[in-house]
C-alpha cells in the first residue's frame, strides 16, 4: 500500500501514519499477516524521523493491529486481534462524543449525524474496490 | 598499430561519456529540470527545450574538444607525460561540467522565481509499504561468486608459481616486447589478489548501499513510480553486480599473464573490450531507465500535474549536493542524472568520503 504523509499538515506525522495503516487494514489493501517495512525502512523513504515512526508503529501494536516481527519488521495482524469489543466500543463513544456534540449544537438530530457516519463508511468502503 | 591503439582507447572512453552527458537533459524526471523542481506539465515547454538544446550541444562540443585533446596527447607524447596530460584533462573535465552545469541550474533557478507556477501547499511524501514484492536489489547471495573467483584465481597462481622464469615482463611495448621484468616473488601474487579483494568488497558495499538508500516515490504518482523505481534500482543492480564480475575477470587476465606468455591480443583487447562493454551498458541502461526509472514504460500512468506537488530546492544546494537534517537517509537519489548521492546533513556521508580517502592513502602509501 502506499502511505502518503502531509509535511505541513497540522496533524502530527506520527497521527497520520497510524490513521493511513488503520485506513489501509480498513480497505483491504493491508491484509492480515502482511509484512510492514522496518522502522528504519519507512522513516528513510518517507524521509521522516525514525522516533516519529517508531511511536506510530507503536501505537499500531497497542491497538492490535500490528505485531513485532523477528528482525525488527512487524506484520498486520489477524482480524481476531482488533475486534470491535465492548472496550473498543465504549472508547470510541467517548472519543466521539465532541464531534457528536458539535452536531447537535448546529441542529442536527442524531439520525442526522448517525447518516452522516454511514456516510464515511460507505465512503471509506468504496475505496476499497480494486484492493480487496 | 600503436596510435591506433591509443585512438581506439580514447575514443572508448570517451564517446560514451560525450553521449552521456548529451542526453542528461532529455532522460530526467519530468518535474526535474536542471536540478531545478517544476510542474510536471512545464517540462517541454520552449524554453526548457531550448536549454535542453543548448546544454546537450554544448555538453557533446566540450566533449569533443577533450577527446582531441586527449588523443592528441597520446599519439604525440611520450608515455610518462601523456599520463600526467590525461590527469590534466580528466579534471578540467570534471570542472567545465560542473560549471556547465551550475550554469543552467541558475537560469531554470532564475527563469521559476519569475514563473507564477502554482506550488502545492501540501507537502506529500509517500512511501510504498510493499516490501515483499519489490525488490530492492539484487540478492547479496550473488556476491559469492567474488570470493569463488578470487579464490581460483589464487589457486591457479600458486599452482603456475612453479612454472614461471625467475624474471617476470611486467610491462610490454605496444608490439607486445617486454620492456620491464621484475624479480618473481610471491608478493606479486598477493598484490593482484588484494586488489581483487578491494575491488569485491568495494561493489558489495555498493550493492549494500542500493538495498539502504532511499526510495523516491513520486507523491504525484505513487503506485506507477514505486514499480517504476524498484525496476530502475533492480536493474542497477544487475549492471553494478556485472561491472565488478568484469572487473575482476581482468585482473585474474593480468595474474595468469605475470605466469603464462598469453597471446598480445588478449593482454591488449581483453581489458579494452571488457571496458568498452561496461561503458556501452551504463549509457544504454541510463537511456532506457531514465532518473528514478521514470523511461521504464508502465500502465497506468497519470496525466502530467501543472502544478508543483513537491518543492526539494532549498535542500540541493547548487542543484546536486543534498543536505537535509530532516531526513534520516545517508543514500538517495542524484537530482540529475541517474545514480546514487549521499544526505551531507548525515554524519555517515563524511565518514564514508574520510575513509575512501583514508584508504586512498594507504595504498598510496604501500605502493611507493
Amino acid at each position: 500500500m502506499i502511505i502518503k504523509i502531509d509535511m505541513n499538515s497540522e496533524t502530527a506525522l506520527y497521527e497520520q501514519l497510524v490513521n493511513s495503516v488503520v485506513w489501509g487494514i480498513a480497505t483491504g489493501r493491508l491484509k492480515p499477516g502482511e509484512k510492514m517495512p522496518t522502522v528504519r525502512k519507512l522513516a528513510v523513504d518517507l524521509g521522516i524521523n525514525l522516533h516519529t515512526v517508531n511511536k506510530a508503529y507503536a501505537i499500531l501494536k497497542q491497538k492490535g493491529y500490528l505485531s513485532a516481527h523477528r528482525n525488527m519488521g512487524a506484520v498486520v495482524n489477524e482480524a481476531s486481534a482488533y475486534t470491535a469489543d465492548e472496550a473498543f466500543k465504549e472508547s470510541i463513544k467517548e472519543w466521539m462524543k465532541p464531534f457528536v456534540a458539535e452536531c447537535l449544537a448546529r441542529g442536527m438530530d442524531s439520525d442526522e449525524t448517525a447518516s452522516l457516519v454511514r456516510e464515511a463508511a460507505l465512503e471509506i468502503k468504496n475505496e476499497t474496490e480494486g484492493f480487496a | 598499430m600503436g596510435s591506433t591503439y591509443n585512438i581506439v582507447t580514447n575514443l572508448i572512453i570517451f564517446v560514451p561519456l560525450v553521449v552521456i552527458f548529451a542526453v542528461l537533459p532529455f532522460i530526467t524526471r519530468k518535474d526535474i529540470v536542471f536540478g531545478i523542481n517544476i510542474p510536471a506539465a512545464q517540462w517541454s515547454n520552449d524554453y526548457f527545450r531550448k536549454l535542453r538544446r543548448v546544454y546537450s550541444l554544448l555538453s557533446a562540443g566540450i566533449g569533443a574538444v577533450l577527446m582531441g585533446a586527449s588523443v592528441l596527447a597520446s599519439v604525440m607524447l611520450g608515455e610518462d607525460l601523456a599520463v600526467v596530460y590525461m590527469q590534466v584533462i580528466i579534471w578540467s573535465a570534471i570542472l567545465i561540467y560542473f560549471l556547465l552545469y551550475v550554469f543552467f541550474w541558475i537560469k531554470v533557478k532564475k527563469y521559476k522565481a519569475q514563473a507564477s507556477w502554482k506550488i502545492s501547499e501540501k507537502r506529500i511524501s509517500a512511501a510504498d509499504t510493499n516490501v515483499s514484492g519489490g525488490r530492492r536489489a539484487l540478492s547479496n547471495a550473488w556476491y559469492l561468486v567474488y570470493p569463488l573467483l578470487i579464490g581460483v584465481t589464487l589457486y591457479s597462481a600458486v599452482k603456475l608459481y612453479g612454472l614461471a622464469p625467475n624474471m617476470i615482463p611486467m610491462r610490454f611495448d605496444l608490439q607486445g616486447n617486454p620492456i620491464v621484468y621484475s624479480q618473481k616473488s610471491m608478493k606479486l601474487i598477493y598484490e593482484v589478489v588484494g586488489m581483487q579483494a578491494f575491488l569485491a568488497l568495494l561493489f558489495f558495499g555498493i550493492n549494500i548501499v542500493l538495498k539502504m538508500a532511499k526510495k523516491s516515490v513520486d507523491p504525484a504518482d505513487p503506485e506507477a513510480s514505486s514499480v517504476q523505481s524498484d525496476a530502475f534500482r533492480y536493474r542497477w543492480s544487475i549492471f553494478l553486480f556485472i561491472t565488478g564480475l568484469l572487473m575482476l575477470l581482468i585482473f585474474t587476465v593480468v595474474m595468469v599473464s605475470i605466469f603464462v606468455r598469453l597471446p598480445m591480443w588478449a593482454m591488449l583487447y581483453v581489458p579494452m573490450a571488457a571496458s568498452a562493454a561496461i561503458l556501452v551498458y551504463a549509457v544504454v541502461l541510463a537511456i532506457m531507465t531514465g532518473q528514478s526509472g521514470s523511461r521504464i514504460k508502465i500502465e497506468g500512468k497519470r496525466a502530467e500535474s501543472t502544478e508543483i506537488i513537491r518543492d526539494d530546492d532549498a535542500f540541493w544546494k547548487l542543484g546536486m549536493f543534498y543536505y537535509n537534517k530532516e531526513d534520516p537517509a545517508v543514500f538517495v537519489e542524484r537530482r540529475f542524472s541517474p545514480g546514487w548521492t549521499t544526505n551531507w546533513a548525515r554524519w555517515q556521508s563524511w565518514l564514508i568520503v574520510f575513509g575512501i580517502l583514508a584508504m586512498v592513502a594507504v595504498s598510496l602509501y604501500f605502493s611507493f
